[in-house]
């Protein structure tokens, strides 16, 4: 009896090693493995029911947790309230509708030409150090790895992994995500990457810079594009918040324009499946 | 080609493939399912939580001690794996550390009660094993790194987590199990 439990722990051991390896090349080569994508496919249902629970335990929970921050943000939108209602009553539901359309087409005004496909947040990963989302768009809607993914507000990351119905997408404060960028005041050129020690601020890092480049706090960073990125050009990455000098040259602070802490499944992600100049 | 045929010869005098394998095989792949779920959708998106439990540490834990060490290998592979799929990225190497909590189990709970107690205090060396794949984990992926920044901003806030949530996991299990025990128990009363 003894002989068969240490069998089965000995067989186990070397399933678990071999699928440890499996796995390790599959992630080198870019392959999602058939398991995963079946896995990911069947639990689909649940991790949506799971996500709208937690999405209801979030909006009840924040009532106590962010009581000040919603409080102020009640008295802004109550003093915003007052100054529209000082417009032309005629025109207060055209201009709301107005806003509203602006918001979510200003991706298609700034950058024409993009293909896009929205999409929704259905899960994150599990490791507590990684900012990794699944989304509920993949292969069979044109998803492939490496596509850029958008919110309203701008960049969010790309696709690090397509199933079938899912994708898996790092954000841009990940250390794997480096985007080249240059600033709109002087076109500085740099590279925003993701920094561990700056991630849990929300911050990442524009690297390589000219150490003569002109920049100040308040710049805001867009997508360089170019044929070697993935990102096509203009889309807002962020703003500098800080700009400190050390040996290796500057050392640049960017506050993302995106969220990623408040990326829930009411946000809109939108994955850019083509854009013009990429032909 | 004989050992083959000795086998299926005995399963054939046994009747077949057991109604209690079938039914353990069905309740833990449920479990294994909910859990991995629950872990990457609620529990990863709860805002009010320091960290996303791992949920399926406290179930090999509890199927070792309850179901035998057996029964936890296998599930913490298929655990493994499930959880690897719906919230992981690249590489699977979990399997390989629910396997390390099943043997760090057989080598410490060999002369311990199937108690909530015995559970609790697994639960412990389990924690710190978990926190060094974490920490490798870190180290692989995400490269640089300051010890006092990743213990204090992800391996005790896991640790806490997991500590927290698998409680419940415990009576979650023996009520997973009590289909299986019952039949068991009744068979060998008559």
């Amino acid at each position: 009896m003894r002989l068969e439990k240490i069998r089965v722990l000995i067989i186990c051991g070397i399933v678990a090693l071999a699928i440890a390896i499996v796995t390790a090349l599959f992630a080198v080569i870019g392959f999602t493995g058939p398991v995963r994508g079946i896995l990911k496919t069947v639990a689909k249902p649940l991790e949506w029911c799971g996500t709208q629970v937690a999405n209801a335990v979030n909006g009840f929970s924040e009532v106590f947790t962010d009581y000040d921050r919603l409080a102020q943000e009640n008295e802004e939108l109550r003093e915003e309230l007052a100054a529209l209602k000082e417009q032309v009553q005629d025109d207060t539901v055209l201009r709301e509708e107005n806003t509203w359309l602006k918001e979510h087409l200003e991706i298609a005004d700034t950058s024409a030409g993009l293909r896009l496909t929205e999409a929704r947040v259905i899960s994150r990963a599990i490791d507590n150090y990684s900012t990794v989302l699944t989304l509920n768009r993949g292969t069979v809607h044109g998803v492939k790895v490496n596509m850029p993914v958008l919110t309203p507000d701008g960049v969010f990351g790309y696709v690090k992994e397509a199933g079938l119905d899912w994708c898996k997408v790092v954000s841009l404060l990940e250390t794997v995500s480096s985007i080249g960028a240059y600033t709109d005041r002087t076109g500085a050129l740099g590279v925003v990457q993701g920094d561990l020690a700056l991630r849990d601020e929300g911050l990442c890092l524009m690297t390589y810079i000219d150490k003569n480049a002109d920049l100040r706090i308040g710049d805001r960073v867009y997508t360089k594009g170019g044929e070697e990125s993935n990102y096509p050009p203009d889309l807002l990455i962020g703003e500098i918040v800080s700009i400190e000098a050390d040996d290796s040259g500057l050392v640049v602070r960017i506050k993302p324009a995106v969220d990623v802490s408040r990326i829930d499944t009411v946000s809109r992600l939108m994955i850019i499946c083509g854009y013009a100049s990429e032909g | 080609m004989s050992r083959m045929r000795s086998i299926r010869r005995k399963s054939r005098r046994q009747g077949g493939i057991r109604p209690d394998l079938v039914k353990r095989i069905v309740i833990f792949g449920l479990l294994t399912l909910i859990l991995s779920a629950a872990m990457s959708s609620f529990f990863a998106q709860l805002t009010c939580l320091p960290a996303t439990p791992d949920l399926m540490l406290g179930a090999v834990i509890a199927i070792a001690l309850l179901d035998g060490r057996g029964s936890a290998a296998i599930v913490a592979v298929a655990g493994g794996i499930t959880v690897d799929a719906l919230g992981g990225v690249g590489a699977s190497l979990s399997p390989l550390l629910y396997l390390g909590v099943v043997l760090t189990v057989g080598l410490l709970g060999e002369k311990m009660l199937s108690s909530f107690l015995s559970f609790l205090l697994l639960l412990l060396p389990s924690l710190f094993l978990r926190a060094l794949f974490s920490l490798v984990g870190i180290w692989l992926f995400v490269g640089e790194i300051t010890f006092a920044g990743v213990l204090t901003g992800v391996l005790l806030p896991e640790a806490i987590s997991t500590f927290v949530f698998c409680c419940p996991i415990y009576f979650l299990v023996m009520l997973c199990l009590l289909p299986i025990k019952d039949r068991r128990e009744r068979a060998a009363r008559l």
